[in-house]
């Protein structure tokens, strides 16, 4: 069964359109990742998806069951953007809530759920004594509780620090390691370029692409030449294209015919060369070309 | 019924954790005292009295907190956003309704309860008999109030918590009009005389808060008829399903 499956989804909020009939599907297992500039009309999908927003046309089927039934929702669990709890309740009664609303009775698993995001140790402290890493991490064990086939996630990265956004790349690790669908949506294109199967990228409600993510990160005519030396090489290098840093390397980006050049430079300054690959085009690039094109057209 | 408990109790532990519940505690307390007071007067029939005034005051206590905690119910929910991680769970939004009622309506009527065995404290000290009937009385002011806030919740299904609880408060006042009343402000003819008979039109729509009300049957101590009683917990009952349900219906098709 298909976790995901949208066919000309279309919403409007009085006047405004925002989504303009978009066409997606997910399948089982991948990271999919959804972009777009804000206001695009993502944050909208993921309510249609969860069922707290009503298309004006289309469809959109979870697991072959139409979005907002009680069905599509039994597998699925959501975290939206900056989620928000009842500040006064402890972590423990809210999960404890949410489980029995999942239909879970072992108790049990709310004390697991939290000892994977690193909250055991503060099940029962209240909401509005946690940092704002704490609550998403919270939200990721409310989402973890019933155990999902498919976790949707909107804007997780959103207001985390450093170390809380490696820790929810690890959850997502983790997750996608145990074959569980994710669906997220994200405006940290690196992660999105490390994590992700599959993407949409999504401008003014449509669609820009759909594809695979090594299907956007296409192969172009430039040859990456990777390479250790002192700045009087990365000077001379820099007379042929711009040089940037890739921790202790640098790399060099440079067409085909001037390679040799490269290397013979490399050779010439007694630097190391430690490899020459075709260059890919980055998820950035591929995304700022989309949008560059579509807001040309428009 | 499981998901809607869930909700119930997610309702009754935000609440118990408010302010609101020493509120309630103080007011039952000023209710407790409030028959020493006036006994302390030595009127004749002070008890009357004391039950009179008390009776007024817990009326007026149990529809103020049936339209500020109902009107701020589920508008409060969807802005605070606290109602997507509930919604996107296997519940559908009746029930999440019924939770809500639910919660409050055992909020409501625990507080009403409370100010009732309160007044009953109070009036049984100077009359040195506790009065059963009080409480009974009690109930039915918690009862009223949990219409007043099924009509709320109503309303507040598609408004925010200022116009849900203007136009409940708004139901609460034109319902308890009495016919010499809108004789007396619309008396004319044209206009008046259509608002009159709008107004008494719309009367007959709306639930009639005033039977709930023994405040005259308790100070009077007339007899209450178990019948009577039992059809006025039908009646309320029965509206509370009928405003349940139609908030469902309201609240089924709103974009969140």
């Amino acid at each position: 069964m298909t976790p995901i499956q949208v066919s000309g989804l279309k919403k409007n909020y009085g006047s405004r359109v925002a989504l303009r009939g978009i066409d997606f599907e997910v399948s089982a297992g991948d990271v999919f990742g959804f972009i777009g500039p804000n206001g695009a009309g993502k944050s909208t999908t993921i309510k249609i998806l969860c069922g707290l927003v009503f298309p004006t046309a289309g469809s959109a089927r979870i697991q072959g069951h139409p979005c907002g039934s009680r069905e599509a929702r039994r597998g699925m669990a959501y975290l939206p953007e900056l989620p928000a709890w009842p500040e006064s309740l402890t972590l423990r009664e809210l999960l404890e809530i949410h489980a029995r609303l999942a239909g879970i009775s072992d108790r049990r698993r709310c004390s697991d759920a939290l000892e994977q995001v690193g909250l055991g140790p503060r099940a029962n402290s209240r909401v509005r004594e946690l940092s704002k890493g704490m609550l998403q991490r919270f939200g990721l064990a409310q989402a973890l509780l019933a155990e999902p086939s498919l976790l949707v996630l909107d804007e997780p990265a959103s207001g985390l620090d450093p170390v809380a956004q490696k820790d929810l790349k690890d959850v997502l690790a983790d997750l996608r390691a145990r074959g569980v669908t994710v669906f997220f949506s994200s405006h940290v294109l690196t992660d999105v370029e490390r994590m992700c199967d599959r993407i949409a990228i999504l401008h003014g409600g449509k669609l820009l692409a759909c594809a695979p993510m090594r299907d956007m990160l296409q192969p172009t005519d430039d040859l990456a030449v990777r390479f250790r030396g002192g700045d009087f090489l990365r000077a001379r290098l820099e007379k042929m294209a711009a040089v940037r840093s890739d921790g202790a390397d640098w790399v060099v980006d440079v067409g085909r015919a001037a390679v040799n050049e490269a290397v013979d430079a490399i050779r010439a300054e007694h630097g190391d060369l430690l490899e020459v690959t075709p260059r890919r085009r980055s998820l950035e690039e591929a995304y700022f070309g989309l949008l560059a094109g579509a807001e040309a057209v428009a | 019924m499981g998901e809607s408990l869930a909700v119930a109790r997610l309702t009754l532990l935000e609440l118990s954790r408010r302010q609101l519940a020493w509120v309630t505690v103080f007011f039952a307390v000023v209710l407790a005292v409030i028959p020493q007071l006036i006994g302390a007067f030595g009127m004749t029939g002070f008890e009357r009295v004391s039950k009179d005034a008390c009776l007024t005051l817990l009326g007026w206590f149990a529809i103020g907190i049936a339209l500020l905690l109902a009107a701020t119910a589920v508008p409060g929910d969807v802005e605070r956003r606290t109602v997507y991680p509930l919604l996107a769970r296997p519940m559908s939004r009746d029930q999440y309704l019924v939770g809500k009622f639910l919660g409050l309506a055992a909020w409501i009527a625990g507080s009403v309860m409370l100010c009732g065995a309160a007044i009953a404290l109070g009036c049984g000290a100077i009359s040195h008999a506790l009065e059963a009937r009080l409480l009974v009385g009690a109930a039915l002011e918690a009862l009223k109030a949990c219409v007043l806030a099924a009509v709320t919740l109503l309303f507040a299904t598609r408004t925010g918590p200022v116009a849900a609880g203007i136009a409940a408060l708004a139901v609460y006042i034109i319902a308890g009009l009495s016919d010499a009343y809108v004789g007396f402000f619309l008396e004319g003819e044209g206009v008046l005389s259509l608002a009159a008979w709008l107004v008494r039109a719309v009367k007959t729509v709306l639930p009639d808060f005033e039977v709930f009300h023994l405040k005259n049957a308790l100070v009077h101590d007339e007899p209450l008829r178990f019948g009577y009683l039992a059809a006025l917990a039908a009646y309320g009952l029965a509206w509370i399903s009928g405003c349940l349900l139609a908030a469902g219906l309201v609240f089924g098709r709103h974009d969140l």
